[in-house]
C-alpha cells in the first residue's frame, strides 16, 4: 500500500505558475502480502497537452482489471466547463460513468469555484480572485482540481477508458494536464467469447436468439448507458433492459421493458462460448 | 488468587482509608433503605426520568407535558429465584394505567414499555434492593428521550454493544471469578453497569461533560463530575491518559483511558460505569443503587450508531441438570422496524421457533444457548446466553467459565486483524479450542495469549471457544460483524470481485449545459423516480446541487409500497439525520455565484427493487452484483464500488452556467 499525506498542498501541480511549497510527503511502507492473481499495481497516468478537437480528453485507458481511482487536472484556456466524464467499462460502447461537467465531477459545480477541501474532492484557490477577478481571466489562470472515488472505486474487469470531455463539446482549444490514478492488473480478467448480431437472422439462430412481442420502436432519441443494464429515455416512456449475466453454459434471460409492456428475450450460450473470468 | 471480588475505590478524593468499603454488597445485606429523591432526581440532568415507589394497592398519578394524567396503580408483584444460588432473577409487575392492566417485566436487560403517552419500567422490587416501597418505578414522558444522548454518550469507542459479556441492572453476577457460584460472589450488579472488552486495547471516552474529580490510574478509577454535581465513576480503567488528572476538564466523547481489569475487577477486563449524586455520595462509596444505567446506555448507543436489531438472549442462567430452563428473547429490539422472528438454537443442534424457548439439561457444564432474530427489513442478529449447569445430586462449587474478549468489536473489516484474548474463570479449562466459524480454528490456546484473526467475508461469524474442566464441557460464543470497508485504502490493491457499478445521472443527452429538470420517469403517485435499480447492491453516493426546500427524497427497497425513508433533501445533505451524520454528509458552497453542493457517500444498500425519491438532483451511484454471486454480496457487499452520476436543479441564474 502507498499512502500519501500532503499538508494542504496538491498532490501534483503540472501547471504551477509558481514555486509550490515546501510540500511534505510522507511514506508508510507496510508489509501486507496480497494473493499473485488477486491484486493489482498503483498505477498513474499523466497526460498534458492541448485538447484535440471532437475527441475527449484521455484519463486512463488500459486493458485490464482494477481500480479507478480519480484524477487530479488542470486545465487553462478557454472555458472548459461543462465537459462530462465519460468513463467507458469493459468496452461498453457508451459510457457506464456520464457525469454533467467538469466542474461537477470534481464536486464543485456553479463555476468559477472557489477553494475547497473535502476528504474526495478539491479545488485549489479561488478561482476567479487567481484570475483576477474577472471572468474571462478566470479561464487564463491554471486551475487545480482533484476527485478521488476511494468511497466508491470503480471496477473495471478487461479494460478501462476514462476521459472528459473539454467544453460541453470537445471544442475548446486549451492546455490540459491529468494524472489520473488506478490499481491495475494488466490481464484481463473478464473475456468476451462469444457476440450476437441482432438482426442477423443466422446470427439469432446460432444462438437461439427470441425476443417475444419484439418490434421496432423507431429511432431511440437519446444515449444511453451501455453494460448489463440499459435505460433511455423516449420521450416519457420508459425502456430498460436488465439482463441476466451467465457464468455458465445455459441460457441468457432479458428483459426489455417499456411503460407499455415488456419484452422477454433470451439467447443461449455454448460451453466452449462462456465467458471467461480469471 | 482473587480472594475478594469487592471493589475497593481508592479516589483520590477520599479523606481517609477509613472511608473506603465495598464497592459490591452481598445479597440480603441489611442496609438502609435506598431511594431517589425528587431533588435527587432534578439534578440529573440526563434524563428527565422519574422515580416512583408504590406498595400494591397505591396509586400515582404522572403528569404528562400535554397536561394530560396516568393513574398509575400497583396490582401485584411476583419474584422468581433460581434453584442453585437462590437470588432473583425476575418479576412480574401487574400495574394498572388508567383502568388498563399491564404486565410489566423487571428483570436485568428489560426496556422500559411505552403506553399511553408514558414510558414506564419496573426497576426494581424489594427483593432486589432495600426499598421504602415494594417496587421503584422510573416514568418519562414518552415524548422525552430516556436520556438525552447529547449529554450522555457512550463510554466505548468502536465497540459494539452486546459483543461482550455485560453485568446489567439486578443481574447476579456472573462474568467475574467464581462469581455466582455456590462457592464463589453471590450479589446483585446494581451499583452500576459492566462492560467486558479486551484489556488495554479498548478505548474508554467520557459519558459526560465535566471535571475530574479523581483519577487513581494503580486502581483504574476514574471519576468526573459535572456541573451540578452529579458524578460519573469508571472502574478498573487499564490506563489512564495522562491529561486526564484531577481537575482537568473533561467532555463527553473525550478519550480518557483503555478498559482494564485493575482494582477488584474479578479478574474479568470491563468498564464499570457507576453513578454518585454527591460528592457526599462519593465520599461514602454509596453509588446511585436505584439509577437503572441499562436503558441509558442502550439508547446513547443506539443514538450514536445506525445499528440492529439487537438480538438479547441474556441475561445467563443458572440452573441444576434436569431443570426446565425457559429463555426469553423479547428484550431484542429492531430500532425503526419490529423482530418478525425468534430462532434459539442449542448446543446439541436442537432448534425452537419463537421469542421463548424451553431447555432441559442432563449434565453440569457451561453452555451456550443461540438466539437469533430477523426484523421486519430483513436485518440479522445473534445473541447468547450462558447457561451454568450443576448437578442435582450435589451442585459443583463452581462451574467454570471461559471469558472471550475481542477488539474491534464494532466496525470490523474483511480481511483486517481481530485480537481475540481469552482465558477461564473460576477453575483450569483444559483443551481450550478456537473455532473462528469460517474454517479456522486454533487448538490448544494458551489461556490470556492474544492472538488475531481476519475474517475474509463480509457477514456475521461466530465465534465458538471450548474447553473442558473435569468431564464437563465449557463453552463460550461471541459475534463479530465483518463488514466491508467503504474507505479501506489498504484493500485498493485486492482486484475487485465480479459486480457491476452504474449510475443515474442528469446528464444532457445533446451535450448542453441543461441538464436539470430530470427524472428517469414519473412513477403512479406523480414522483420524480431518479433511480430505480433491481437485484441487490448497494447506493454509494448521492449528489445534487441547487437543492430546494421542500423537496423530498423517499426510498423505497425490495419491492416495497411505502417508503421506508422519507428525508427532506436539506435535512438529508446538511447531515440532520441521524442515519447519514456529518462529515460524510456534505453541504457547502463551493461555486462563487450560486448553487450549494451536496453529496453524501452513502451505504444504502438496495434490494431487488428500486427507490423513487424526489427530484431536483442528483448523485446516485449504485452497486450491482451479478448473478451466480447475489447472496454473497447481498450480505456481504464485497469490495467497495461504484460511481455516480449527476445532475442539478434548476440553475436560478443561468446566464453564468457556461
Amino acid at each position: 500500500m502507498i499512502e500519501m499525506v500532503w499538508d494542504g498542498h496538491p498532490v501534483c501541480d503540472v501547471n504551477a505558475p509558481r514555486a509550490v511549497g515546501p510540500v511534505r510527503a510522507e511514506i508508510r511502507l507496510a508489509s501486507q502480502v496480497f494473493p499473485p492473481d488477486g491484486a493489482g499495481y498503483f498505477t498513474t497516468c499523466f497526460h498534458r497537452g492541448t485538447t484535440t478537437y471532437g475527441r475527449d480528453w484521455l484519463f486512463l485507458e488500459s486493458p485490464g482489471t482494477g481500480w479507478f481511482l480519480g484524477a487530479v487536472q488542470s486545465m487553462q484556456g478557454e472555458h472548459y466547463c461543462e465537459g462530462d466524464e465519460h468513463f467507458y467499462l469493459d468496452g461498453a460502447v457508451s459510457p457506464q460513468i456520464h457525469g454533467t461537467g467538469s466542474e461537477d465531477y470534481y464536486l464543485g459545480c456553479f463555476w468559477p469555484n472557489l477553494n475547497y477541501n473535502s476528504p474526495f474532492a478539491n479545488c485549489v484557490g479561488d478561482i476567479q480572485e487567481e484570475g483576477g477577478g474577472t471572468f474571462e481571466g478566470s479561464y487564463a489562470v491554471p486551475s487545480c482540481y482533484s476527485r478521488f472515488h476511494l468511497e466508491a472505486p470503480i471496477p473495471f474487469f478487461n479494460r478501462i477508458d476514462a476521459r472528459i470531455q473539454h467544453g460541453g463539446f470537445d471544442t475548446i482549444s486549451s492546455r490540459y494536464a491529468s494524472l489520473a490514478f488506478s490499481y491495475l492488473r494488466g490481464r484481463p480478467a473478464l473475456v468476451q467469447t462469444d457476440s450476437i448480431d441482432i438482426g442477423s437472422p443466422a446470427g439469432e439462430a446460432a444462438h437461439g436468439y427470441k425476443a417475444d412481442s419484439s418490434r421496432p420502436y423507431g429511432p431511440i432519441a437519446a444515449s444511453g448507458s451501455a453494460g448489463d443494464s440499459t435505460r433511455v429515455s423516449l420521450g416519457r416512456r420508459r425502456m430498460s433492459t436488465s439482463t441476466e449475466i451467465c457464468p455458465a453454459p445455459g441460457t441468457i434471460r432479458t428483459t426489455m421493458s417499456t411503460s407499455a409492456g415488456s419484452t422477454p428475450i433470451s439467447t443461449s450460450i455454448r460451453g466452449s462460448r462462456r465467458g471467461k473470468i480469471g | 488468587m482473587i480472594a475478594n471480588r469487592f471493589c475497593i475505590l481508592a479516589l483520590s478524593v477520599l479523606a481517609s482509608p477509613a472511608s473506603f468499603r465495598a464497592e459490591g454488597a452481598p445479597a440480603g445485606a441489611s442496609e438502609r433503605a435506598r431511594s431517589i429523591t425528587p431533588a435527587q432526581a432534578a439534578k440529573i440532568k440526563y434524563s428527565t426520568q422519574r422515580f416512583e415507589y408504590l406498595d400494591v394497592g397505591e396509586t400515582f398519578v404522572f403528569r404528562l407535558k400535554d397536561g394530560a394524567e396516568r393513574r398509575i396503580r400497583l396490582i401485584s408483584v411476583s419474584e422468581e429465584k433460581d434453584s442453585v444460588i437462590g437470588l432473583v432473577r425476575r418479576a412480574e409487575v401487574k400495574v394498572e394505567i388508567d383502568g388498563e392492566t399491564i404486565a410489566l417485566t423487571c428483570a436485568p436487560y428489560v426496556m422500559p414499555t411505552e403506553t399511553r403517552g408514558l414510558r414506564i419500567q419496573a426497576d426494581t422490587t424489594s427483593a432486589w434492593l432495600d426499598i421504602p416501597k415494594r417496587v421503584q418505578f422510573s416514568l418519562w414522558d414518552a415524548t422525552d428521550p430516556i436520556v438525552d444522548a447529547k449529554l450522555f454518550g457512550f463510554p466505548l469507542a468502536g465497540y459494539r454493544l452486546f459483543s461482550h459479556g455485560m453485568q446489567a441492572y439486578n443481574e447476579p453476577v456472573h462474568l467475574g471469578h467464581r462469581d455466582g457460584d455456590p462457592a464463589g460472589q453471590r450479589f446483585y450488579h446494581n451499583y452500576g453497569i459492566d462492560l467486558a472488552g479486551y484489556e488495554g486495547r479498548q478505548k474508554v471516552l467520557s459519558a459526560i461533560d465535566g471535571v475530574v474529580a479523581g483519577a487513581n490510574p494503580e486502581q483504574g478509577d476514574l471519576t468526573i463530575k459535572d456541573d451540578r454535581g452529579v458524578i460519573v465513576h469508571f472502574g478498573h480503567l487499564d490506563s489512564i491518559l495522562s491529561g486526564i488528572r484531577e481537575g482537568a476538564q473533561v467532555k463527553r466523547g473525550q478519550w480518557v483511558g483503555m478498559l482494564g481489569r485493575r482494582g477488584g475487577s474479578g479478574n474479568f477486563s470491563h468498564l464499570h460505569v457507576g453513578i454518585f449524586l454527591s460528592d457526599t455520595d462519593l465520599s461514602a462509596d454509596r453509588a446511585a443503587r436505584n439509577l437503572n444505567l441499562y436503558p441509558w446506555v442502550v439508547a446513547a448507543y443506539r443514538s450514536e450508531n445506525d445499528a440492529g436489531p439487537f438480538a438479547v438472549a441474556r441475561p445467563h442462567k443458572a440452573v441444576l441438570t434436569g431443570e426446565k430452563v425457559l429463555f426469553e428473547g423479547a428484550s431484542s429490539m429492531a430500532p425503526g422496524s419490529s423482530i418478525e422472528s425468534f430462532r434459539w438454537e442449542s448446543h446439541d443442534g436442537t432448534r425452537a421457533e419463537g421469542a421463548r424457548a424451553e431447555k432441559v439439561y442432563e449434565k453440569p457444564g457451561c453452555y451456550i444457548a443461540s438466539l437469533w432474530v430477523k426484523d421486519a427489513r430483513g436485518r440479522v442478529d445473534v445473541d447468547f446466553c450462558r447457561v451454568r449447569v450443576y448437578s442435582r445430586s450435589k451442585p459443583e462449587d463452581v462451574v467454570p467459565t471461559l471469558f472471550v474478549t475481542f477488539e474491534p468489536s464494532a466496525g470490523v473489516l474483511a480481511d483486517r486483524p481481530v485480537h481475540f484474548r481469552i482465558w477461564p474463570q473460576g477453575r483450569d479449562v483444559s483443551d481450550i479450542r478456537v473455532d473462528f466459524g469460517d474454517g479456522a480454528t486454533v487448538q490448544g490456546y494458551e489461556p490470556y495469549s492474544a492472538i488475531t484473526h481476519s475474517f475474509r467475508d463480509a457477514g456475521i461469524h461466530i465465534v465458538t471457544v471450548t474447553g473442558t474442566a473435569g468431564d464437563s464441557p465449557v463453552t463460550e460464543k461471541v459475534v463479530v460483524h465483518v463488514e466491508t470497508a467503504s474507505v479501506s485504502l489498504d484493500r485498493l490493491p485486492i482486484l475487485p470481485g465480479l459486480h457491476a457499478v452504474g449510475q443515474f445521472s442528469s446528464h444532457n443527452k445533446k451535450g448542453l449545459n441543461g441538464d436539470s429538470r430530470w427524472r428517469l420517469y414519473d412513477d403512479e403517485h406523480g414522483d420524480a423516480v431518479i433511480f430505480d435499480v433491481e437485484g441487490p447492491g448497494c447506493v454509494r453516493s448521492l449528489w445534487g446541487t441547487d437543492i430546494r426546500e421542500g423537496a423530498t427524497f423517499r426510498f423505497h427497497f425490495d419491492g416495497e409500497d411505502a417508503p421506508r425513508y422519507t428525508i427532506p433533501l436539506l435535512e438529508f445533505y446538511q447531515g440532520k439525520h441521524p442515519l447519514f451524520p456529518p462529515p460524510l454528509a456534505s453541504y457547502e458552497r463551493r461555486g462563487r455565484w450560486i448553487g450549494d453542493i451536496s453529496w453524501m457517500p452513502s451505504r444504502i444498500r438496495i434490494g431487488p427493487r428500486a427507490s423513487r425519491k424526489r427530484p431536483r438532483h442528483g448523485r446516485r451511484p449504485h452497486r450491482r452484483s451479478i448473478p451466480g454471486r447475489l447472496s454473497r454480496s447481498w450480505m456481504s457487499s464485497g469490495p467497495a464500488a461504484s460511481a455516480g452520476s449527476s445532475s442539478r436543479g434548476n440553475p436560478p441564474t443561468p446566464s453564468f452556467r457556461m
